[in-house]
């Protein structure tokens, strides 16, 4: 009876196992190429969560994660001691094997790429003395991380930190010019049927950053938690850049096809919509319309009722203290700290708002209190919509870079740099004195004449001021050879003024002061103070956002309250 | 005529502790024996009796608790003794992946045997155990009486003087168990002493000269078989071709005198006798035994 | 290559140590001579204990004495027949269990091995060499250990041992036994596993390369003479060479990845031959460094320019700052012919670690200099100017005929070398600002070098002494463990002593995170290594435990064997360095001690063990 019974049993499991095989084959059996598969394939392609979809299947890696025995998370922690250790004693060869085998553990962690990238671009290749071993290691690093890319198919964060190593190291570093050339001659980091002419780090950093764009419009992919001022504006960034840096390598005609370009791109760029923190989209080229818009606005409300506004400042004006009062009337550039004050809390107060006059025109004439509430609340968000607008454009520096790539096309620009050009070459490689300050001196003229056309170009904010100093130091280093000085009808005194970080000057631009009677004791006291600011390197958007202040300055004034150029925070 | 005393112990007890010290078993309770020289002594009992207990603390596998062992003059746990000494364990405790011969070379070379001796030796040894066809092969392919004859060899392979057998005949079959006497017999013709435990009662009849018995760890009987085992008052004749007549005057004999018959009658002999006596009747001539011809027993 | 540790000569090691005088204690033979007293008297004074408890005092005594004249005794009288016969056996049980299925592990490492070693390093002999040399001390080290720990309580289990304890075989007999037979299974296994690596090794890194012929370029004297070509090779292997080929069609392909190639003219085409100078045997006569400080005034150690690792300190350039290494036993055995027969010279090998301060010229090197002087009559020769290669062997070859600084000549061996054969070399940095660094072992004399092979084999009998140090620890701890048990307290004893620094430093209390107790705590409350604790009655507790602890991991540490020094030997043979031959005796000594010691060990353990409980 019992082994009946069990016999029974066993009939009924394996009935039971049979069953359940049915559905599970259906579930999960494996795509292939004439079907989609079961439910769980389908929904791993949907999901994009098979390892196909990371990217690259590297067999030698799926082995030696399966050889740890499910200890890989322990494996890797003694690997990244064991690289930590070797970085520290300076053992390159056995850092490079540990990261190798690290890559084949940990190929999906983002950060261990971009870290260890890092790491051996930036600090492993300074530990050399031979530049041409920097070069080696810098390549290395960008090597490591388009493995990486392979392994991660589509990832913005690391095709974007691709596209910056490859722009930055090379082209921003203090050896650049010999990175750039090794880079162009570097026959085994580029394929075969790549043309010289594409060759250049820029060109190629721009590649990137088209990919990591292209990642997040047309595959779906998230920028994550980059700025996306920055993550969208980096290929044409890029492409200015290119432009320029050939332009110093003495190519003008591709460097004015480049900024055409570069202006085309930007423009583009200016055109994309871009989220705000609060989650208001913006676009740069909606500036204009929106400025008009708030005027409109403006006027709708304010005309809704004649005079409102002049009564509510009247009717401000008559809650100020007298000090205040007499604050308002000393002239802005006399105050002191405590008028100073005064003064803001006043202006405060007189302020005309939307809000204000809304509730203007409900005291005075209530039936139109809906439809002025209305306005007033559009109107607000207009003007909010605005100041969002500049301010992202002043984070891209966007105004500048526009003015750059035109100006940078003009035949007068093309002029000048091509006479700085040569004034170098004369200088640097024949020592032809004479023929280097004839050079200058003529490049100096047309680059007056540069900043006759585009005044905005001497506002300290853009680097064409910072870049034209550079091009005014070495001039003096040329007459310092002749014993003489930069002469009473220079052209640029007014760039120097504004821009001689390095202090080469301060003597000359004193006396100029004094021969115009503006020299002071607070202007020369307060001007050691901010010599300390780094010469402001000709940089990318930089994300730290000035204030509102200086944005409105952006007029060509050339005399700027005392010495104060408020120098802005640089790398 | 002292006879020499080569195993001596006084006093001898065996407590098992467990980790933490208590008592868990007293196997062997302050034994007093003594084994002479040139005799076959047998140490019976009932499982659990400290039969191999003893044997062990005689080798000096165990440690005793209390009192002493003396073994050919030496202290038990002296390693020294294990040379004139040698052990035929219940079980094969030889390693499996060995042959005959090697296994024989090898506890050879362990009592520093020159390699002549030792050649010689072996091949003694395997004609006498009756192993020749199976000397190359591997222990682990042996029967259990091969492997209770592999273990004899090299229990003698040093030639020793004392040896100790574990249950020597248990799990052989008949003939198996003959063998095993008569060697252990042959032994003691050679001048060596034997010391043999089992539970085998009949066994040790054959074969002992003197035994004890222990139950429970101690001692409880100890002396010579014969002595032991005499039944005094009956007194036992055999005789071959008695008449019928003979037979009854003896009966009127023994009425006079008034002692009482108790058997007169055909002994039997035993089975063991039989069985052999048909194995290798069996052997000279094979074939089917035809039943019920003059099956007489030979006797003696 | 960097040496950590300097190698002592053998005696100085034995009877001095780092020490001034053997009275200082720290030779190798006194802290031997402690090590066995402490450990003898613990063991003594133990089982006289245990024994007291069990049998009382008089019994007690005796059992001490029997034990300690019985023990001596039968020690002194092993014999080596009963010996080779357990070793025979152990080693047949080791073939029974398949030992050989290691090797088969280590071909598969090596076959797949290239799917994980690339060969775009610019050091690829080193990464080999020292991938082959650690898969096999690992894999060794684990073989031995599971052979060695099982084997004695498997017999114990299977009772085989009561045949082996009824004859006359000594505990001693046993333990030498199965050590000695295991350790003929591993030298077995582990040539095999040599002449594999070596085959691999060199397999791996041969290649060649074609000539690249649009890159030759013909070089000409002023005169418009033909010199010969330059150009470049194929890129194979991730490296292309520079060709320099003579008027004669012979040259050297080199320059990249460490190793060269000779350049021949086969008919009309130019062929490349195979790589050579990967592997090497280079043989350092080592020196003494100290150094000048800015000002001229002898320091120990130069400035440090902010690097975690302080292995290597610097000089200042264009200042009276110098490195000075003092050599001995200098003599005419150290001056090399030249290749033409044109007298002799002096080989001095440098290392120089640059750091500039600022970039400055980015295209050119940082100068330096390098001079001979007489330790006592302060002869110098005339400043031999050179760009510094950074973290490279340069050479400089010191031709035995000089000038002297004032212009007159002079010659090494007279002027230059004192009578007792010291010598010395002075190098400076010239550039502004900019900083070189040295290590002791940064500057060498360069004597003949040895034979590579050889130097392999070396490595090997590294690896071997550590597997017999773990052979003889792991039969020791199964004479009174049980299997698993045994492995795991080897495995703890490797793994104790491959981080013995690491153990040492937290012993003496000096790592971050405290004692054990208190790292326990720590780990547990998830605060950091830094932060401190409130004091309080606990924490004092807790402070004490460890202070304890720490004395009693102290006490062990002196027993632990410094496996990392083994493996450190491995290095020398990965960057072509001969390793010395005092450093090979000292180890040789070190693990005839651990032998020792655990032989002994081990037969008393066996001793007091009741076979057949």
């Amino acid at each position: 009876m019992n082994q009946r019974g069990s016999f029974y049993r066993k009939v009924t499991y394996g009935a039971i196992i049979a069953a359940l095989l049915v559905p599970l084959s259906l579930l999960s059996s494996p795509a292939t190429r004439n079907s989609k598969g079961g439910v769980l394939s389908q929904l791993r392609a949907e999901h994009r969560l098979g390892q196909a979809d990371l990217g690259e299947i590297d067999p030698a890696s799926e082995t030696i994660k399966l050889a740890t025995l499910g200890l890989r998370g322990l494996a890797v922690q003694l690997l990244w001691n064991n690289a930590n250790e070797y970085k520290k004693k300076e053992d390159w060869t056995n850092l490079t094997a540990t990261l190798e085998q690290l890559a084949k553990l940990q190929p999906n962690f983002i950060t261990f790429w971009k870290y260890q990238a890092w790491n051996l671009s930036y600090n492993v290749s300074v530990e050399f003395d031979d530049y041409k071993d920097r070069y080696y290691w810098v390549r290395r690093g960008i090597q490591f991380l388009q493995q990486g890319a392979r392994y991660n198919r589509d990832n913005p964060k690391l095709l974007w930190e691709l596209g910056w190593v490859l722009g930055q190291k090379i082209g921003r570093s203090d050896e650049k010019v010999q990175y750039r050339r090794l880079f162009k001659a570097d026959t085994e980091y580029h394929p075969e049927d790549r043309p010289p002419t594409q060759r250049d780090n820029w060109l190629r950093s721009k590649a990137w950053y088209e990919e990591a764009v292209a990642a997040v419009d047309e595959r779906g992919q998230s920028i994550g938690k980059q700025s996306p001022i920055v993550f969208y504006s980096s290929p044409a960034k890029s492409q200015m850049n290119y432009s320029e840096a050939i332009g110093e390598d003495g190519l003008f005609q591709r460097s004015v096809a480049g900024w055409r370009l570069s202006e085309q791109e930007w423009k583009e760029f200016a055109t994309r919509p871009i989220e705000h923190s609060t989650g208001v989209v913006l676009r740069y080229a909606e500036q204009d319309e929106v400025e008009q818009r708030v005027t409109e606005l403006t006027e709708q409300l304010s005309g809704m009722v004649a005079g409102v506004s002049e009564r509510i400042v009247a009717q401000a004006r008559k809650t100020l203290t007298p000090e205040q009062l007499a604050a308002l009337e000393i002239p802005p550039a006399d105050r002191d700290e405590d008028q100073y004050q005064l003064s803001s809390e006043a202006e405060r107060i007189l302020e005309v708002t939307p809000q204000k006059i809304a509730d203007q025109i409900a005291t005075e004439a209530p039936e139109k209190n809906r439809q002025a509430q209305r306005l007033a609340a559009e109107l607000r968000d207009t003007e909010r919509k605005l100041a969002f607008i500049k301010a992202y454009k002043d984070t891209a520096n966007f105004d500048y870079w526009m003015l750059r790539s035109q100006f940078e096309q003009s035949k007068a620009a093309v002029n000048a740099r091509e006479l700085i050009f040569r004034a170098r070459q004369a200088f640097d490689q024949r020592a032809d004195v004479e023929q280097a300050k004839q050079l200058y001196e003529q490049a100096f003229a047309r680059w007056a004449d540069v900043f006759a056309e585009f005044p905005q170009l001497s506002d300290p904010d853009g680097t064409t001021g910072d870049d034209v100093m550079y091009m005014i130091y070495d001039y003096n280093r040329v007459l310092e050879q002749l014993d003489e000085e930069v002469p009473e009808d220079f052209p640029l005194w007014n760039i120097i003024e504004n821009f001689d970080t390095e202090r080469e000057f301060r003597a000359q631009i004193e006396e100029r002061r004094r021969a115009r009677g503006e020299l002071d004791e607070s202007a020369a006291q307060a001007a050691p103070a901010e010599s300390a600011s780094s010469a402001p390197a000709p940089s990318q958007a930089t994300p730290t956002i000035d204030t509102a202040s200086s944005a409105e300055s952006a007029s060509g004034e050339t005399a700027a309250p005392a010495a104060e150029t408020p120098a802005p925070a640089n790398e | 005529m002292p006879a020499e005393a080569v195993i001596e112990t006084r006093a001898l007890s065996k407590i098992y502790r467990d980790f933490w010290g208590r008592q868990k078993v007293r196997a062997l309770k302050a034994l007093d024996l003594e084994v002479y020289k040139g005799e076959i002594f047998g140490l019976l009992g009932p499982n659990g009796s400290g039969k191999t207990t003893t044997i062990k603390l005689l080798l000096g596998l165990l440690f005793p608790t209390e009192g002493r062992a003396l073994v050919l003059g030496k202290d038990a746990t002296d390693v020294s003794k294990n040379e004139r000494i040698g052990y035929l364990p219940e079980e094969s405790y030889l390693y499996k992946f060995l042959n005959a011969e090697e296994t024989l070379d090898f506890y050879g070379r362990l009592f520093d045997i020159t390699p002549e001796v030792r050649k010689e030796r072996i091949e003694k040894l395997i004609k006498l155990v009756k192993i020749e066809r199976a000397r190359k092969r591997q222990l682990r392919e042996y029967s259990k009486g091969m492997t209770r004859r592999i273990g004899l060899a090299q229990a003698l392979i040093n030639d020793p003087d004392l040896i100790l057998l574990d249950e020597p005949t248990s799990g052989l079959d008949p003939i198996g168990t003959r063998e095993m006497k008569d060697m252990i017999l042959e032994l003691r013709d050679q001048g060596k002493t034997i010391v043999m435990c089992s539970h085998l009662l009949a066994d040790v009849q054959d074969v002992c000269d003197r035994i004890a018995i222990l139950h429970q760890g101690e001692l409880k009987e100890l002396g010579r078989v014969d002595s032991l085992l005499t039944v005094e008052d009956v007194t036992q004749i055999r005789a071959r071709n008695l008449t019928d007549a003979c037979q009854n005057e003896l009966r009127d004999v023994i009425a006079r005198h008034e002692g009482e018959l108790l058997e007169m009658a055909n002994p039997t002999t035993t089975l063991e006798d039989l069985f052999l006596s048909i194995v290798s009747d069996s052997e000279a001539r094979p074939g089917r035994r035809v039943v019920g011809t003059a099956a007489k027993a030979d006797g003696g | 290559m960097v040496l950590e540790k300097e190698v002592l000569p053998f005696f100085t090691w034995l009877l001095r140590g780092e020490g001034a005088t053997f009275a200082d204690g720290e030779g190798a033979l006194v802290l031997f001579a402690i090590v066995v007293a402490t450990v003898f008297v613990l063991a003594l004074v133990g089982g006289f204990l245990v024994s007291l408890v069990r049998h009382g005092p008089i019994r007690a005594g005796e059992i001490a004495y029997n034990t300690i004249v019985g023990g001596v005794g039968e020690l002194l009288r092993t014999s080596f027949r009963r010996v080779a016969a357990l070793a025979a056996v152990a080693a047949k049980e080791s073939v029974r269990r398949r030992v050989w299925v290691a090797l088969v592990v280590f071909g598969l490492i090596l076959l797949f091995a290239s799917w994980y070693l690339k060969a775009n390093n610019t050091q690829p002999a080193r990464l080999y060499l020292s991938f082959v040399l650690t898969a096999t001390t690992y894999l060794i080290l684990l073989l031995s250990l599971l052979l060695a720990a099982f084997s004695l309580p498997a017999d114990f289990r299977t009772k085989t041992l009561y045949t082996i304890v009824t004859k006359p075989v000594r505990a001693g007999d046993i333990v030498l036994g199965r050590m000695l037979g295991f350790t003929l299974v591993g030298t077995v296994l582990l040539a095999i596993m040599g002449l594999g690596s070596w085959v691999f090794v060199n397999g791996s890194l041969a290649h060649t390369h074609r000539v690249d012929i649009e890159s030759l370029e013909a070089l000409r004297s002023p005169d418009g003479e033909s010199l010969g070509q330059r150009g470049l090779t194929s890129y194979d292997v991730y490296h292309k060479h520079d060709l320099t080929i003579d008027t004669d069609g012979s040259g050297v392909a080199e320059g990249a990845h460490s190793h060269t190639h000779q350049v021949t003219q086969n008919g009309d085409r130019l062929e490349i031959g195979p790589a050579e100078g990967f592997l090497r045997a280079r043989v350092p006569q080592r020196g003494k460094l100290r150094f000048y400080d800015r000002k001229g005034v002898e320091t120990a150690r130069g400035i440090s320019v902010g690097n975690e690792w302080a292995y290597r300190s610097f000089i200042q350039g264009a200042t009276q700052a110098a490195a000075v290494w003092t050599f001995e036993g200098v003599s005419k055995s150290s001056l090399v012919e030249y290749a033409d027969g044109g007298g002799e010279y002096l080989p001095v090998e440098l290392i120089v670690r640059v750091y500039r301060s600022y970039k400055g010229e980015i295209e050119r090197g940082i100068q330096g200099s390098i001079q001979l002087r007489n330790p006592d009559t302060q002869v110098k020769t005339n400043l031999r100017t050179f760009y510094a290669k950074d973290a490279t062997i340069d050479s400089f070859d010191f031709a035995n005929e000089q000038t002297s600084t004032d212009q007159l000549p002079i010659t090494i061996l007279e002027d230059l070398v004192t009578p007792d054969g010291r010598l010395e070399v002075i190098v400076q940095a010239l550039d502004r600002n900019q900083y070189f660094g040295f290590a002791q072992a940064d500057c060498y004399l360069r004597r003949p070098e040895g034979s590579p092979l050889w130097n392999f084999i070396k490595g090997y009998l590294s690896i071997w002494m550590q597997m017999v140090i773990v052979i003889a620890v792991a039969v020791t701890a199964s004479t009174f463990l049980k299997g698993p048990i045994a492995m795991l307290f080897t495995v703890a004893f490797l793994v104790l002593g491959l981080n013995r620094e690491f153990f040492v430093k937290i012993a003496q209390l000096e790592s971050y995170g405290g004692g054990p107790v208190e790292s326990a705590v720590r780990m547990v409350t998830g605060m950091n290594q830094m932060s401190p604790f409130d004091p309080s009655s606990a924490v004092s507790v807790m402070k004490g435990i460890d202070f304890v602890l720490a004395k009693m991991m102290l006490g062990l540490s002196y027993v632990l064997p410094d496996f990392s020094t083994f493996l450190g030997r491995v290095n020398f043979v990965a960057e072509g360095f001969s390793i010395p031959a005092d450093a090979l005796t000292r180890d040789l000594i070190v693990c005839l001690a651990y032998v020792v010691g655990a032989f002994v060990i081990g037969y008393f353990c066996l001793r007091a063990r009741e076979v057949a409980k």
